[in-house]
């Protein structure tokens, strides 16, 4: 765990109560908070920046990016007052509110950063249904039950920017179900087997 | 009695009673624990029931506690007689006989007995379930309930779906810096009113990425730079070999750049016309050459392949020679032999050789069978001891390999027995935590040894009893005998003579008197056993301290009476 050193000048900036009072501190937090946990800013940057606007951009930005490193370093609460106290120089005071902000809103950034990355559509949910055709115009004998299966495929769709819903459908009979089946337990089995061994 | 103490208050503290380690035997309970145990072994007893397990300070309830307990306990089948006042008003033998049924009655496995199961279907589908919720590492959720698709419990999370992953995507940020060294008016001017906030430098999704990592050197814009990393094998894996493999990467642009520049402003001064003839000259001695090229190569050709024929050619040639040699050496040698049978001389002397090699010849083969017969001789007793030693040795090695079984077959026991020890061992271990039980039979073995030594004792009084009452048997027989004789002796004189009628009358009222005598001594004895029967009764009646108990009894009774007075100055 190690910031830039401009990052860390840069937050000793919190330590002067002329530029940073404790209002504008509390709002800046919950702006970096908001953003990261992939919300929206929650105060109008302009109101805050009041006349220093270089500086403030500075410190916003650093501050944004301690958060984030401390998130990705997993750092707890102690660990974070810790840091701030004694490798940037900040008072107790806005320390703790700052570890305060960091610990309750950690688990939604964890969440923003387990979200970044490339995977393959993901199986959140299925609907089915069993058909049994008694009789229909081609055909008088029928095998079994129909089962219908819709998969609900969820994927990033990389135009929109956002989530989206997939569907895919499938329709078999017994057998083939029974076949389905006994591969997916397969795969769970060799799961649990490749858990055991690690 | 103290073993017997013992192991009701063990089974009682195994039941959760407030038994104190000072108490050690049934004489120092108080009311309190006697209701409290009895209402512990009736809870074991009887599944799913509550006793109250405390006394209340009021007369009437303990009263009703009291007899309320006495019923249960004839419902489970105990056939002394019991009421409230055996529980209220307790003496030790009585109530160690009533726990002793108690604690044979409880159930035998008590770890069994808090675990009843629940009969029916929706109980058991209930159990089942709760089981699997148990196990289940994570619940099904419904995405719309996710949180992006990660769900929290416990500080755990578990990830649904990474349906809202979005790639790595960085953009380079701009961030204002105090430390800038070209801090001028017109930065300042840039920062203050040109650049954006960083939350506006890229959209919401990529601003974490950018925040965490910079990747300006690798951009696409500079694409000389993105081919040439691409050609590097491994870029340095730690932080500090990757800037140093970026400074790198970096002079040897810059190198190439120059040397670029360098080529370009030589191939500028030179005029465009003579370059453009020049180039076409180039073009024509270059298809010259090709030509040329292209006939030296089928040139070559044609001269390989004439010089492998005349390698082919030559080695048969060598080939041809070699059998011309044999050959002729063949001939040679026939021609010699032809010479010299040719002359007769040469014949005869040749017979003459042929017969004295024979002669020879016979001769060595008689020396020869003289050495050969003993050596075979001896060749074959060896090896009749050969085989001798060998069958030994073979003996030899059958017993090695029986031994060497059976040393496997005890290796075997060995572990068959060192497993059994062990499990044994545990077996131990396991029963050692029941050393009460040992005790227990110990003492019960005792009591029996006892209890035969007392019973020969009994046999041996049993046949002093049978012997005395022999002799006095005896003894009334010979009196009886003795009467009689005197008597017909004396009666055959008394009818002639005074005195010895006298006599019989005294011997008749010595007979009766002696009678009384015998009489009264028996009723003595009968007496004197009716005695020791009572002393017995007294004794029983004053363990049971009745005078005590009347006493505490008579002082409940006053404070109920108070209660009732109570009672009814309230109703008033």
């Amino acid at each position: 765990m190690n910031l830039k050193e401009v990052s860390k000048n840069s937050l000793k900036l919190l330590n002067n109560v002329n530029i940073v009072s404790d209002d504008i501190f509390r709002c800046l937090l919950e702006n970096s908070v908001s953003v990261l946990s992939g919300g929206q800013e929650l105060h109008a940057n302009e109101s805050l920046f009041g006349s220093e606007p270089d500086l403030m951009k500075e410190l916003y930005a650093n501050l944004l990016i301690a958060i984030v490193e401390f998130v990705r370093n997993g750092l707890n609460k102690e660990e974070v007052q810790q840091y701030l106290i004694s490798e940037c120089n900040i008072n107790k005071k806005r320390s703790d509110v700052f570890a305060d902000a960091y610990n309750n809103n950690k688990p939604e950034i964890q969440i923003s950063l387990l979200n970044i990355g490339n995977h393959p559509p993901h199986i959140t949910d299925v609907n089915w249904s069993i058909d049994f055709i008694v009789k229909s115009s081609t055909m008088d004998k029928f095998g079994g039950p129909l089962f219908r299966v819709s998969f609900t495929i969820e994927t990033f769709n990389q135009e929109k920017q956002c989530v989206q819903m997939d569907h895919l459908n499938f329709t078999c009979n017994s057998q083939e179900m029974h076949d389905l089946v006994y591969k997916l337990k397969d795969a769970g089995r060799q799961c649990e087997r490749i858990v055991m061994e690690h | 009695m103290d073993e017997v103490d013992n192991i009701i208050i063990e089974t009682l503290k195994a039941l959760n009673c407030d038994i104190t380690e000072e108490i050690s035997s049934l004489k120092q309970f108080d009311d309190n624990l006697v209701v409290q145990s009895i209402s512990s072994c009736l809870e074991a007893i009887i599944p799913s029931s509550k006793f109250p397990k405390k006394l209340s300070p009021s007369m009437a309830i303990r009263l009703k506690t009291a007899s309320y307990l006495a019923e249960q306990v004839k419902d489970i089948g105990f056939k002394d007689e019991i009421g409230y006042q055996t529980i209220l008003y307790f003496n030790e033998i009585e109530i160690r006989r009533l726990l002793i049924f108690l604690i044979e009655k409880l159930p035998k496995d008590l770890d069994n007995f808090p675990q009843v199961r629940e009969v029916g279907y929706v109980p058991e589908i209930l159990s089942v379930l709760k089981q699997k919720l148990k196990t289940f590492p994570a619940l099904w959720i419904p995405p719309q309930l996710l949180n992006r698709g990660v769900h929290i419990h416990e500080n755990n999370f578990y990830i649904h779906s990474y349906g809202n992953s979005i790639d790595l995507n960085i953009k380079k940020l701009k961030i204002p810096s105090q430390t800038d060294a070209n801090n001028s008016n017109n930065s300042k001017f840039y920062n203050i009113h040109i650049l954006p906030v960083v939350t506006n430098q890229c959209t919401n999704q990529q601003l974490i990425p950018s925040l965490l990592f910079e990747d300006c050197i690798y951009s696409k814009k500079n694409k000389s730079m993105l081919d040439f990393i691409t050609n590097i094998p491994i870029i340095g894996k730690t932080d500090e070999s990757l800037v140093d493999n970026n400074n790198k990467i970096g002079s040897q642009i810059i190198l190439r750049e120059e040397i670029d520049q360098k080529e370009m402003t030589k191939e500028a001064a030179k005029p465009i016309n003579q370059v453009l003839l020049e180039a076409d000259n180039i073009q024509n001695i270059s298809e010259n050459f090709k030509v040329e090229e292209q006939k030296y190569l089928t040139l070559k050709k044609t001269v390989d392949d004439n010089q492998s024929f005349l390698n082919k050619l030559n080695l048969t040639i060598k080939e041809e020679e070699e059998i011309l040699q044999d050959k002729t050496n063949c001939l040679k040698i026939k021609m010699k032999t032809m010479a010299i049978l040719s002359q007769e001389e040469n014949l005869h002397k040749l017979k003459q050789l042929v017969e004295k090699a024979n002669s020879r010849l016979l001769d060595l083969a008689k020396q020869w069978n003289e050495v050969k017969g003993p050596l075979l001789e001896e060749y074959n007793s060896l090896k009749a001891s050969l085989l001798e030693e060998d069958s030994v040795l073979q003996e030899k090695q059958h017993k090695f390999k029986s031994i060497l079984a059976a040393y496997d077959e005890m290796l075997n026991d060995l572990k068959h027995k060192v497993e059994l020890e062990q499990k044994l061992i545990e077996k131990h271990q396991q029963q050692s935590k029941n050393t009460n039980r040992s005790t227990y039979t110990k003492n019960i073995m005792e009591i029996i040894g006892n209890i035969k030594k007392q019973n020969h004792e009994m046999q041996k009084i049993l046949k002093d009893t049978k012997d005395v009452q022999k002799d006095i048997n005896s003894l009334t027989g010979q009196i009886e005998r003795s009467f009689t004789i005197s008597d017909e002796l004396i009666f055959l004189n008394a009818k002639k003579d005074e005195a010895s009628r006298k006599s019989y009358k005294l011997l008749v009222s010595l007979h009766s008197e002696c009678g009384e005598i015998v009489k009264i001594v028996s009723d003595i004895g009968f007496i004197e056993r009716e005695c020791r029967n009572l002393q017995e009764l007294i004794d029983i009646e004053t363990t049971k301290e009745i005078a005590v108990k009347l006493k505490r009894l008579n002082e409940d009774l006053q404070q109920m009476k108070e209660e009732n007075i109570n009672l009814q100055k309230q109703v008033q």
